[in-house]
């Protein structure tokens, strides 16, 4: 028994550290044919390779650089200045430019972090102060775990045949973190706010699901890998009422105009987010976009064929990376043109809308998924 | 946070970083006190585009670190300045618009007027009235050098000019005549007739004089399109209540203060939206009051449309509007400005003017 | 008589100042009803503060609480010349600097009975009438904004830029000209200047059809505005609304109308009137006005083309110095003006300003070289009560819709 149970210890230590070594992760690592020499030079280095093999091994890629930390922190800079500077040219003006001009003022969203960081944080005497300061910290575990389902060509973090839905529950979860912030502000305009968040939240929740749900019956997966390669013809195609609606969905998710409702800087003062500053409301003010990057990567997988696309042979595995990128960003960019051309909705106007013809449209499009499923043969 | 971290950050190795966010990040505050915000609206619109130097107008203080002061701050408004500002997270600045936040420009000795340098601590003045555009650009442009360099400075030069060889057509301008001419004890009439060609008006007093027969003093036509109807304060919900089947709102309530005859005039300046040949035409309907009991019946039943005109009459004279539910309350006021200020016997500051130097 | 000295330090704030009775308070705490305090600092809302009182969604009370920008205009007059009142009564609503400077005017010219050379009537019109389309343009630009439209605020300022333009060409001044004087203006107006004008409003009309395009017939914002504080003709007559307000409830009231004054009843143009009564209609009406307007300034510069230049003064007010200043009065300014007085008793001028209807009520003792008492009634004031009345019953998102469509502006309301 005591032998048998050390060498059972043994065995499980000898798996972990085999786990653990280089030869793992270089089985499953990130091909780049066109600086491949400098990853082989990086590698035989002593230490320097150890990390280099980490960092390239699929998962942890996936994690901390594609879809995960570094393109989501990338892409929060990157598309909020470029937010900006669309609507100055629609609005007959130039934007943030004088901080970096000789790139158009790209890095102004890094100078307003930087004040963000270096300025006061003030917890009023009236919020709850554990949780006014917790939960925009708690938020990244929603928004960070579903891009580990995300797969970018053959770069994936977690393999599961539930992926999709795991991601969706997860995605579903940030709304309850907001609410969580409303009420730890324990101020006026944060409570309006937190309201019209519970109410956009069930309002946008079941046609975005059942959007969702009709993708699974056309696909006749929930595994994100399979989707993708089930995509010979994109999924715009087969259901492209479904695509209106999880594009909708992701409007009215993302808070962008017309249905930027919870928030509504004019009526309620940003609502839930109202007594939040410094870096706190640097990192509640980026949630919705970190919301938009991961539901429209998850539009690109689940409509426009993910990874998929020509093949650059010199990028390798990165070939697929670049093809999603290049989507979700096509999207966000679409949802930011949204914001100079629209007007705020009230609240029970869009309820109205969600409840009424958004779920009769997403019963259509359940209907189309099992249509299709059917007509084009993809299998269950 | 204690003093020690706050230093780190003002000079510590980091310190080089913080400058930069904040140089380029200087959200204003959206707290719009006069009308300087029209300026300041288009320094932040198209025409020249504040958001280029990374300064976005953004709602709420929490979130801001600058507050531009557009312009006059009243007694009112410089609590909800200090508010405001005690809201907003360090590191924080205030650049003031306008020669009225400046020494007060042209309502320098208004009996609700503060100045804004008395409120909160102030980093720049641009002088104008109202500054342009360009001038709120410049200050900002200068608050972005302050930051860096850890110093003001002034950076308009004004040229001086000899006002005797300013006028290019050979006369000096002559100032303006100081001190006033005042009255001591001028006659105050409100009522004075006056000869016009206006029949219609004619055939109106004929018809309002049989209508309010014995309610009334005197008629008058002052003008074109103008009559007056003196009464007796008892008289005068009588008077309302007939004038208000023809006359349906009211344009203006107006209290004259005559400290030498001992009375109030008060003034209900009546006209017609509903019948197209009484709409050009105002009647005055107006009764004296004696000054140590002012009180007058509220017409505001007749015409809702007096509510508000009354109350801000009390806050300013101290009429008691008998019948309307917001007496006794400041409307318009703030709480700690001397009340009934528009009588004659408060004071402000005379205005002189001499050569100048 | 003992007299008080108005100028007293003021007492940093201890605590919040609130314009309600307490018993108010409680009643709303002890129902469920929730109070909301929009304003002064807050993103929706100018320098004033409007207390609601909601329930649900839905807005049973609305108390205003204005006074936030009150600069003691009323009192100031009493204090200053005649002709130093100008730029004062100026400052209520600076945009709107050709009706407020005119209205004033107006009054002390029917005190002083003088007749406008005709020259001064036309470019007194085309500067009320610019400064018409340059109000309605800021309104419906914070009108954009407080419906989350950014696009349709910035558009409407870019197109101020012309406008603003034409005034500084024209007196020399961006906002404040305070151009229009007793007797006719400072100074003509040389014929390329007005040629701009006029090629101004080309420009304005090409770049409203795209400003239609996305702010007005955009969809989101017709949901929003449409059948939306609603105030009926009756309702708007009882609670005295002025001006484009007072038209889009079904009044057909125009003071450039009603009363006549410089030479609108020379010029074509028409009232535009809705009957609807609701947040959309009261902007279509003063989306319109802004083409009667442009309509109305052609009309001026074309009739300016026939009257020769060098007298916009009036004879009866330069009286020893006709001869030098009719064409520019620099330089005798105050020796014109400067012992003006107004004879004896009360005067009164209502002018069709860019909110609605503007009160100059003066009164004179006929001795003193300023006004005994000057009223100013501002077309904001005004309409603050109907404002208020029209918020009742509507969601608590409707007060920013409301709010712009007044285009309520409240340092023109508090004086």
């Amino acid at each position: 028994m005591n032998v048998n149970g050390l060498s059972g210890l043994n065995e499980l230590l000898n798996e972990l550290l085999s786990l653990l070594s280089m030869q793992h992760f270089l089985q499953n690592q990130v091909s780049i044919p066109l600086i491949q020499p400098i990853i082989d030079l990086l590698l035989s280095m002593p230490f320097v390779g150890y990390l280099v093999a980490l960092i390239l091994w699929k998962p942890m890629f996936a994690l901390l650089i594609f879809p995960g930390l570094g393109t989501l922190m990338a892409v929060l800079l990157f598309i909020i200045w470029f937010e900006r500077k669309l609507t100055a040219r629609i609005q007959w003006r130039k934007g943030p430019v004088e901080i970096l001009r000789q790139a158009g003022g790209v890095i102004q969203a890094l100078a307003d972090g930087m004040r963000y960081f270096f300025q006061e944080v003030i917890v009023h005497r009236d919020a709850h102060k554990p949780y006014f300061l917790q939960f925009p910290i708690l938020i990244f575990i929603p928004v960070l775990l579903p891009l580990l389902f995300i797969p970018a060509g053959s770069i994936v973090g977690i393999e599961s045949p539930y992926s999709l839905a795991i991601a969706v529950a997860l995605i579903s979860l940030i709304p309850v973190f907001i609410v969580a912030i409303g009420w730890a502000s324990n101020s006026r305009y944060a409570y309006i706010g937190t309201i019209r968040e519970a109410f956009m939240y069930f309002a946008y929740e079941i046609p975005f699901i059942l959007a969702v749900i009709s993708m699974i019956l056309l696909y006749g997966t929930a595994d994100m890998v399979e989707i993708v390669e089930k995509q010979n013809i994109p999924g715009i195609f087969l259901n492209p009422v479904a695509a209106f609606i999880f594009f909708l969905t992701t409007v009215m998710a993302t808070s962008r105009l017309p249905f930027e409702i919870p928030e509504a800087d004019q009526e309620i003062a940003f609502g839930p987010f109202v007594e939040y500053s410094g870096i706190m409301f640097g990192l509640v003010m980026t949630i919705t976009y970190e919301k938009m990057y991961i539901l429209a990567l998850l539009m690109s997988v689940l409509f426009l064929g993910g990874g998929n696309g020509p093949d650059i042979p010199l990028l390798g595995n990165l070939s697929g990376v670049l093809w999603l990128f290049v989507k979700a960003m096509a999207i966000m960019v679409l949802l930011s043109f949204l914001r100079s051309i629209y007007a705020r909705l009230r609240l029970d106007q869009a309820l109205r809308l969600s409840w009424n013809t958004l779920m009769k449209i997403s019963l259509l499009s359940l209907a189309i998924g099992i249509v299709a499923n059917i007509a084009f043969g993809l299998g269950w | 946070m204690s003093d020690d971290s706050v230093d780190f950050l003002h000079s510590g190795p980091l310190a080089p970083l913080k400058k930069w966010g904040t140089k380029w990040s200087l959200w204003p505050v959206h707290l719009v006190t006069a009308c300087c915000g029209v300026e300041l609206a288009h320094a932040y619109a198209s025409g020249y585009d504040g958001e280029r130097l990374g300064s976005l107008n953004y709602g709420i203080a929490r979130q801001t670190n600058l507050i531009i002061v557009e312009g006059a701050i009243t007694r009112k408004m410089a609590r909800v300045l200090k508010i405001t500002y005690e809201q907003m997270p360090e590191p924080k600045f205030v650049i003031v618009m306008g020669a009225c936040g400046l020494k007060g420009g042209l309502f320098w000795n208004g009996y609700h007027m503060v100045r804004p340098s008395d409120v909160v601590p102030v980093d720049f003045f641009i002088p104008g009235c109202p500054p342009t555009p360009e001038a709120l650009l410049r200050a900002i442009r200068s608050l972005q050098e302050k930051i860096v360099s850890g110093e003001a400075r002034n950076t308009i030069e004004f040229e001086k000019y000899d006002l005797s060889k300013i006028n290019v057509r050979g006369e000096q301008p002559l100032k303006p005549p100081s001190p006033k001419h005042y009255s001591p004890t001028p006659p105050i009439k409100v009522d004075v007739p006056k000869e016009v060609d206006w029949s219609f008006g004619k055939k109106l007093i004929a018809e309002l004089k049989s209508d309010l027969e014995g309610l009334y003093k005197s008629i008058t036509i002052t003008d074109k399109n103008r009559i007056a109807i003196q009464a007796e304060k008892d008289d005068v919900v009588a008077l309302a209540s007939k004038l208000s089947k023809r006359f349906d709102h009211v344009k203006n309530v107006n209290v004259i203060d005559i400290p030498h005859e001992y009375s109030f005039i008060v003034e209900y300046q009546i006209s017609s939206y509903s019948v197209k040949e009484l709409m050009p035409v105002v009647v005055n309907l107006f009764a004296r009051i004696p000054r140590n009991n002012p009180r007058f019946p509220s017409l505001a039943v007749f015409w809702p449309s007096a509510d508000y005109l009354e109350r801000e009459m009390y806050d300013l004279f101290g009429v008691w509007f008998e019948g309307n539910s917001a007496m006794g309350e400041r409307f318009l006021l703030a709480p700690d400005t001397p009340e009934f200020p528009l009588r004659k016997d408060r004071k402000l500051r005379e205005e002189i003017y001499s050569e100048v130097e | 008589m003992e007299e008080i000295v108005l100028d007293v330090p003021v007492q940093p704030p201890t605590e919040l100042f609130l314009p309600v009775p307490k018993k108010f308070l409680e009643d709303a705490y002890k129902g469920d009803d929730y109070l909301v305090l929009v304003g002064p600092q807050h993103p929706g809302s100018g320098h004033m503060r409007i207390i609601l009182r909601i329930k649900g969604d839905v807005i049973v009370e609305a108390i205003p609480d204005p006074g936030y920008v009150h600069r003691s205009m009323e009192k100031l007059a009493e204090t200053r010349l005649y002709i130093q009142n100008i730029p004062l009564f100026e400052r209520p609503a600076i945009m709107d600097t050709g009706n407020v400077t005119l209205g004033y005017v107006r009054a002390m010219e029917k005190a002083l009975d003088v007749e406008v050379p005709e020259r001064a009537k036309y470019i007194r019109v085309i500067l009320a009438e610019l400064s018409r389309i340059g109000t309605h343009l800021y309104d419906a630009g914070i009108l954009a904004v407080f419906l989350g439209h950014t696009t349709g605020f910035m558009w409407p300022f870019a197109l101020r830029e012309p406008i603003v333009e034409a005034i500084t060409r024209i007196s020399g001044a961006r906002i404040t000209s305070s151009f229009i004087i007793p007797g006719g203006i400072r100074r003509d107006v040389p014929w390329n200047v007005l040629e701009f004008v006029r090629k101004t409003t080309f420009v304005l009309e090409r770049r409203l059809k795209s400003f239609e395009k996305i702010f007005i017939k955009n969809p989101t914002v017709i949901e929003r505005l449409k059948e939306v504080g609603v105030l009926s003709r009756e309702e708007a007559i009882r609670f005295g609304l002025v001006g484009p307000f007072l038209r889009a409830s079904g009044v057909e009231y125009d003071l450039r109308a009603v009363e006549p004054y410089e030479v609108y009843d020379s010029l074509n143009w028409e009232i535009p009137v809705s009957d609807e009564g609701d947040s959309y209609s009261r902007f279509l009406v003063r989306v319109e006005e802004i083409s009667q307007s442009i309509s109305i300034i052609r009309q001026a510069v074309n009739e300016l083309r026939r009257i020769p230049e060098g007298k916009v003064i009036s004879e009866d007010i330069l009286q020893e110095y006709a001869e030098v200043a009719s064409a520019d009065i620099r330089g005798f300014f105050f020796r014109v003006f400067g012992e003006l007085t107004l004879p004896l008793g009360e005067f009164t001028s209502l002018t069709e300003a860019s909110r609605g209807t503007l009160l100059y009520s003066i009164i004179s003792d006929g001795e003193s070289n300023v006004p005994y008492r000057a009223r100013v009634i501002t077309p904001g004031w005004y309409y603050l009560k109907g404002f208020m009345e029209a918020l009742r019953g509507e969601r608590l998102a409707d007060l920013q819709a409301i709010y712009g469509s007044f285009g309520y502006f409240p340092p023109e309301a508090d004086r």
